[in-house]
């Protein structure tokens, strides 16, 4: 036996020892590292312009021993290379790379690494790719100009995508919201849900559903919850299995054309059984300590942090959002391997903004009238008043398991905030806010991180921009404890309203201008119809807009003078949660009240681009517009300078009356043509001309005309408001008033002539630019019809205006301003140096005192500005730099009794006279600038507008006579300067008011008769006051009578 | 799980396996911490006792030993000998693949190291009428006794061999029983297990349990073993010699045997999966599978020799189909063909104590498939090579009974051959490289066996 057992030991024992050799290692070779994130990502549509590109890696980038900037390559179609620099962001792990100029619009985009990147452990990174051909392939979205063909995708009208489609990546569920994608804005108004566009069961059933438009977006949202409050909620839903039919036929756009119809059938994907998932949108930390607050790793931003990038209102602070998301997920097993898994969140979910501080340009911060604080936003809430619809997905870049899942999310979202001024600014709809992000679980946390880019119109005048590092978390732990999705309770309440119940806002409302009511909630558009407008003549129908948290109503015809109108809001109008409204029910507006006007020709105020008025002795060549005609010899005025026209702009006309709209008709009395040649001509009077195809927007005071094509850069072009001198023009053939007279084309040549030449304005085309276009009117005013007469009678003494007289429509309610004057807007004092020689107002030697009332000229007119940025970027106290066009304004007539040798005081009433603002010599040794001002603070803190305003004072109906000879005068072309300061008020309607006198006395010197009668009046200090403001924050024109 | 190897001399039998186990357990000690288990089983990758082993199975189904209960149970009735064996087997696998995306060549080197005990005893009393029946019962454990199951089924990046490692608990019990003058008849049983576990829980997504609930069971699966063994001689001249004397058929037919595992696994998470319908997966997969097979012997019997042949057709072809229902193995689409694998054997009495076993034989692979898509298998034709002695004594100072020791030593040649890895993880590296498969394994065993 013992041998045995030692022949086995022996023999395991060499066995063993034989199986001495180690087993082997397979050899790791370095798998290459790869792009797992990417904004904007592969195939994404509808990028902002101003989007910075955000890569994020599998592994840190190696930046110093690498030129990333020679090594990815961004390009647009035509092969374009877009220069950027480079940031890294979490340890090199993600890059930004941001351009150095804005993309294109409407542009498609494509990146790729012309060699591959390495990482700091030597690893290569080859050119990303989801879809279609290798690299990154992006486009942006069409500009928001009004000017169709910039901001269209394409010259055919019809629907470009639909997200969710049966023939795309996303495909429709039982609970989709449908978002719809247009080649062309479509016109709001043929966007009927029902009837343009519907949403039909296999029975041919309208499915029940809120349809929002905006620009080229649209979504069809439907709700099938009993109870409002249910709707988004789990449990709405549509019938999975069943056919359903999105149809999309008779939608127009601007221009009137028609949309090519459109039908997708589907069967939606049963989600169920769904979980709703509990998500806080986290607080960074910033408004604590932004020193240590967290930041994105996407783009190294604070998380949830929200910068708004503006002119009007500079970079912001960021104000920090937070809220509470309840995503209902589909249930995640029925949508294997690498089918998205679907998720909505529901309408009415509010996420909330700290507040921030207002201020002009980012510089100079506004007031609030009410408390003469700074003006702060308060909480500025975002609202979805569509269901939210997003997905889940396999990174698309990388097969990697570590590689972090993709999660896509399209919103709706209302803006609004706590604080009435800057929510009437800011209150709007964005449609399509489209959210990119990865997914992953960290410590147990699934935690999203997400890019999205809001464009905000900010007071209609602006687009600005806002990327935002979405930042978000979920807890599986604790589901069961999280709060329930907040109950909205409370319905809307008013914030502010225009014009609002101030009698100077009452007084400056006109016809054509909307009344807008602004709330703190989104409201739901089906609850509308309860709304009502009545005047004197009963029910008025009018034409309504909903855009965020502000409903603007403009009645059929616009508001007429005179006339007092209620509108009544009941609380039948409820917000998306069924609360009906409670604050203000009923809202007057009175006009005041419109004295005749067959005996007076409109005026056009402003022209955009150009002077308003006839010029003569244009050198077009010389890039030189002439001076307008006038009567006297004025050749020793200076040229006035060929205005440039930026490519994205509407030619702008704002006149003095309301106008018949039927006499503007473009190609008849609205010509808009570009110049083919000048022929040798540098007038321009034998040019060759080719007609600007483009669509014309009438207003009562107002008329645009937006191009089709943009203007281009160093083209000539010219246009020309038909007119006739004559008291009893044909309609048809000029451009007339509503009370039937012709245009006013030369003041010059005296305003008791009425009617005038045709007023043919040159400009140039030019590239777009970022500067703001801010037109601004003189409102109120004393001189309501504009016929350059304030129609009140005087008192008996002839002191003053007699109010309570039968034929008084003007009153003159102003009040005193504590020397002895008023404080009277658009109006300016003229008194006399030596009441001896001359007196103004009424024929006593203390004038001054006796009829101070009598002494004013008031003014008609507008104004249009240019918001251009900061006077130093390094010194914010330098202030904002605006640009004022110089214009024409008429004033009413003013008697000035002169001292006549030998025949005493004669009275001479200086009939309306006419001001003309001057070109600025910018250094350029000619008069060929706009005129410059800023805004900045005082030393109190609240902003002031400082401009210096050269201006040509004429009296051409001025006629002085002695014993029936009519005498000459030298009140032609009279050079004064304005030196006017005065504050910039913010109403809590969103407008904007600037006050403005004259910081010095201006003297005028008088010469009658060739040195007859010589006397200088004078204009005192704060004698001149001017009063501007702003259009209505929302641009909701009167339809047609 | 190291323990100094020790001598316990002059113990009774029932400790005699300790013994060995312990020593030949010193040997392992070096082995490689990477274990598998693969398809086959004791009986047919190696051999169940020394003789088999040394004989390469040419002998088993003519074997008096106990082994051939699973071999040719009809058998049994040929020795109305009851006997008690109790052996080890140290099985030193040596598995190479050798490839471009690897350092060095061993791929495995986990040793198969089973502890058996058989027992064979005369039921012929049973029954009223004396009928001679025998039953027989073997049980072997791999890893010395303590690895029962011996289960795994996985994928893998490197490349696994079809056959070898660990195999599972290997549990026999049969009966042979004498029909006519010189025929026998026999039937076995194998079970394998099948099992199954079922867990439900509630988690967070940082793992955290809560509300769970875990359910194990494991049915036994009982397969089936048939032969009828015909001595020619006995029956054609069962009173004098003749031309068949000494000569002796058997066929043998098995049913398939396979252990299988499924686990079911039902999860709620909070907020992304309701517990309406919880996240459910399952993952059912096979593993030593034996296919089924058909056996044919053929033994002469002389007066100091014996000879030996047999062939085995044994159906790997169904495994294509079983590999269809399994979670981890479908995605390889192997395809398997049946193979005949030819035994050839001699024994030799060289004196009243000791007889001198050899034995050869050549096994095809019956896996057709080169590339097997993740499951990455490696099998090669094996050339068998066995030599083994054994040991009686009819008379010894312990036992009162007859003692029989057996030492049997059996080599594998793994002819090499080549096979592309196939790997569709991301991130994978070796996709596509080819490898060289090959290999030996030297198996040693020794037994003990008492007959009473």
């Amino acid at each position: 036996m013992t041998y045995k057992h030692l022949f086995a030991i022996s023999f395991a024992l060499v066995l063993s020892a034989c199986g001495g050799d180690k087993v082997q290692t397979m050899i790791q070779r370095t798998q290459p590292a790869s792009v797992v994130y990417s904004y904007p990502a592969d195939g994404q549509q509808e990028a902002s312009p101003s989007a910075k590109i955000v890569l994020r890696f599998s592994a840190p980038v190696d930046l110093a021993q690498q030129d990333l900037t020679s090594k990815i390559r961004l390009s647009d179609t035509g092969g374009n290379r877009v220069s950027f620099t480079v940031t890294g962001v979490d340890n090199n792990r993600s890059i930004v790379l941001s351009p150095t100029q804005a993309l294109a619009t409407a542009t498609d985009y494509n990146l790729v690494f012309e060699q591959p990147l390495l990482t700091t452990d030597q690893r290569s990174i080859p050119t990303p790719n989801a879809t279609g051909a290798d690299g990154i392939q992006f486009s942006t979205r069409a500009a928001k100009t009004h000017i169709e063909a910039l901001d269209s995708l394409a010259t055919t009208f019809k629907v470009e995508s639909t997200i969710p489609s049966p023939s795309g990546m996303f495909k429709p569920m039982d609970f989709s919201t449908f978002r719809l994608r247009t080649t062309q804005p479509v016109h709001p108004d043929s966007a009927i849900y029902g009837q343009t566009v519907s949403l039909r069961d296999s029975s041919g059933k309208l499915v029940p559903a809120t349809l929002l438009v905006s620009n080229r977006y649209l979504t069809v949202d439907p709700c099938l919850a009993a109870d409002k409050k249910d709707c988004g909620q789990p449990g709405d839903t549509l019938v999975a299995g069943q056919t359903y039919t999105l149809t999309v036929d008779g939608l127009t756009n601007y221009n009137g054309a028609t949309i090519e119809p459109f039908e997708e059938t589907f069967t939606p994907q049963d989600t169920g059984p769904t979980e709703v998932l509990y998500q806080r949108v986290t607080d960074s930390g910033l408004t604590v300590d932004p020193a240590t607050a967290k930041r994105s790793i996407l783009d190294g931003q604070y998380i949830n942090g929200v910068v708004l990038n503006s002119v009007l209102q500079g970079t912001t602070a960021p104000s920090q959002q937070t809220g509470d998301l309840y995503a209902e997920l589909a249930y995640a097993p029925s949508f294997p391997g690498d089918t998205p898994v679907p998720l909505r969140i529901p309408r009415n979910t509010v996420l909330s903004s700290s507040s921030l501080d207002v201020a002009i340009n980012g510089r100079v911060p506004i007031l609030n009238e009410a408390t003469g604080k700074v003006q702060k936003t308060g909480t500025i809430k975002v609202t979805m008043v569509s269901d939210a619809t997003g997905y889940l997905y396999p990174n698309p870049y990388s097969d990697a398991d570590d590689a972090p899942r993709h999660v896509k999310l399209f919103m709706d979202v209302a803006m609004n905030t706590a604080e009435a001024q800057p929510n009437a600014s800011l209150s709007q709809d964005l449609l399509r806010v489209e959210l990119t992000g990865i997914a992953f679980v960290r410590d147990g946390i699934l935690t999203i991180d997400a890019i999205g880019i809001v464009e905000p119109d900010l007071l209609g005048q602006e687009v600005t921009d806002s990327t935002i590092a979405f930042h978000i978390e979920a807890d599986a732990s604790n589901q069961a404890t999280a709060p329930g999705f907040p109950a909205d309770d409370t319905g809307p309440s008013l914030v502010s309203w225009m014009p609002g119940d101030d009698s100077a806002r009452q007084a400056s409302q006109r016809p054509g201008d909307p009344l807008i009511i602004n709330l703190d909630e989104p409201l739901d558009r089906d609850t509308l119809g309860a709304i009502t407008l009545v005047n004197s003549t009963g029910d008025v129908s009018f034409d309504m807009k909903l855009d965020g948290t502000s409903l603007a109503i403009n009645p059929r015809g616009g508001f007429r003078h005179g006339d007092t109108y209620t509108l009544t809001v009941p609380s039948t109008v409820t917000d998306l949660a069924g609360n009906g409204y409670t604050g203000q029910h009923t809202f007057s507006v009175t006009l005041p009240r419109l004295a005749d006007q067959s005996s007076a020709s409109p005026l056009a105020v402003t022209t955009y681009p150009g002077f308003p008025c006839v010029t003569v002795g244009r050198d077009l060549n010389s890039g030189l517009h002439g001076r307008c005609a006038g009567l006297a010899d004025n050749s020793s005025d200076e040229a006035m300078p060929l205005h440039s026209m930026p490519a994205d702009r509407a030619i702008t006309v704002v006149f003095s009356q309301s106008m018949d709209l039927n006499s503007i008709a473009l190609g008849k009395t609205v010509k808009v043509e570009k110049v083919i040649s000048l022929n040798g001509d540098t007038t321009g009077n034998s040019a060759t001309t080719e007609t600007v195809s483009g669509r014309l927007q009438k207003n009562n005071q107002r008329l645009r005309f937006f191009p089709d094509q943009p203007w281009q850069p160093d083209t000539l072009y010219r246009y020309t408001l038909v007119s006739a001198e004559t008291t009893t023009p044909d309609c048809t053939l000029v451009i007339c008033s509503a009370a039937g007279q012709a245009l006013e084309t030369n003041a010059l040549a005296g305003l008791s002539q009425r009617g005038g030449p045709d007023m043919v304005i040159y400009f140039k085309g030019a590239k777009t630019t970022r500067t703001v276009f801010n037109p601004l009117r003189n409102l109120p005013v004393q001189d309501v019809n504009a016929d350059q007469v304030v129609n009140c009678p005087q008192t008996s003494g002839g002191l003053a205006y007699d109010n309570g007289a039968a034929g008084c429509v003007e009153p003159f309610n102003h009040p005193a301003d504590g020397n002895g004057g008023f404080t009277a807007p658009q109006s300016t004092r003229i008194v006399s140096l030596d009441t001896a020689s001359a007196r103004v107002g009424c024929n006593r030697a203390d004038a001054q005192q006796a009829c101070p009332q009598l002494q004013y000229i008031f003014q008609t007119g507008g104004l249009n500005t240019e918001i251009i940025g900061p006077v130093d970027p390094n010194d914010p106290s330098a202030g904002v730099e605006v640009r004022l066009y110089p214009t024409l304004l008429t004033t009413s007539s003013v008697d000035v009794f002169a001292n006549a040798p030998l025949f005493g005081f004669q009275k001479t009433p200086t009939g309306p006279q006419v001001i003309r603002m001057r070109y600025e010599d910018d250094g350029s040794g000619s008069r060929d600038s706009f005129i410059k001002g800023v805004i900045k603070s005082n030393a109190q803190g609240a902003p002031v507008f400082k401009a210096s305003v050269d201006v040509y004072l004429d009296a051409p109906d001025l006629n002085p006579s002695l014993l029936g000879a009519n005498l000459t005068h030298n009140q032609h072309s009279v050079p004064l300067t304005l030196d006017l300061n005065g504050r910039v008020k913010f109403l809590d309607d969103g407008r904007t008011v600037i006050e403005q006198q004259n910081q010095t006395p201006q003297t005028i010197r008088v010469n009658v008769g060739n040195g007859t009668v010589v006397f200088d009046l004078k204009i005192p200090v704060n004698g001149a006051f001017l009063q501007f403001l702003s259009n209505p924050i929302k641009d909701l024109i009167a339809p047609p009578a | 799980m190291n323990r100094s190897s020790h001598w316990s001399s002059h113990r009774s039998s029932h400790f005699a396996r300790q013994a060995l186990f312990s020593l030949i357990f010193a040997g392992a000690a070096g082995a490689s911490m990477q274990a598998h288990a693969g398809m086959g089983n004791l009986g047919s990758n190696y051999g169940i006792f020394p003789m088999d082993v040394a004989s390469a199975q040419s002998l088993s189904m003519f074997n008096d030993q106990v082994s051939t209960t699973y071999y040719n149970p009809a058998f049994l009735a040929k020795d109305p000998r009851g006997e008690l064996t109790a052996g080890a087997m140290h099985a030193e696998q040596k598995l190479q693949a050798k490839g471009a995306d690897r350092n060095g060549d061993i791929l495995s080197k986990t040793p198969s190291q089973h502890l058996v005990i058989g027992l064979k005893t005369d039921l012929s009393d049973l029954t009223r009428s004396g009928h001679p029946i025998y039953l027989g019962f073997i049980a072997g454990v791999d890893k010395f006794s303590r690895d029962l199951l011996a289960f795994k089924s996985e994928t893998s990046e490197s490349g696994q061999f079809l056959t070898y490692g660990r195999q599972p608990l290997f549990l026999i019990i049969g009966g042979g029983t004498k029909l006519w003058r010189g025929i026998d008849a026999g039937f076995a049983t194998r079970t394998t297990l099948h099992s199954q576990a079922e867990l439900t829980t509630r988690t967070d997504l940082a793992g955290n349990t809560q509300y769970e609930k875990l359910n194990v069971n494991a049915q036994p699966s009982i397969r089936s073993i048939a032969s009828v063994n015909v001595d020619i001689g006995a029956t054609l001249c069962p009173d004098n010699d003749c031309w068949a004397t000494g000569l002796e058929t058997a066929i043998s037919f098995r049913t398939s045997s396979t252990s299988k595992t499924t686990v079911n696994a039902n999860t709620v998470i909070p907020g992304l999966i309701p517990s309406s319908d919880p996240l459910n997966f399952t993952v059912s997969t096979l593993d030593s599978y034996q296919p089924s097979a058909y056996g044919l012997g053929i033994h002469y019997t002389m007066r100091h020799w014996r000879f030996g042949a047999s062939v085995e057709q044994q159906n790997w072809s169904d495994l294509s189909a079983a590999f269809k229902g399994d979670t981890i193995k479908d995605q390889a689409q192997a395809k398997f063909d049946d193979i005949l694998i030819p035994r050839l054997g001699a024994a030799h009495r060289i004196s009243e104590h000791f007889t001198l076993v050899a034995g050869l034989a050549y096994q095809k692979s019956p896996l057709k498939s080169t590339r097997t898509q993740d499951v990455n298998y490696f099998d090669n034709d094996k050339y068998i090579a066995g030599l083994g002695v054994s040991a009686e004594f009819k008379r010894t100072y312990l036992f009162a009974h007859p003692v029989r020791f057996d030492l049997g030593y059996q080599y594998q040649m793994l002819k090499s051959r080549d096979f592309t890895i196939s790997n569709t993880r991301p991130g994978n590296t070796n996709n596509g490289a080819v490898v060289e498969a090959s290999g030996d394994v030297q198996v040693i065993a020794g037994s003990m066996t008492l007959k009473f």
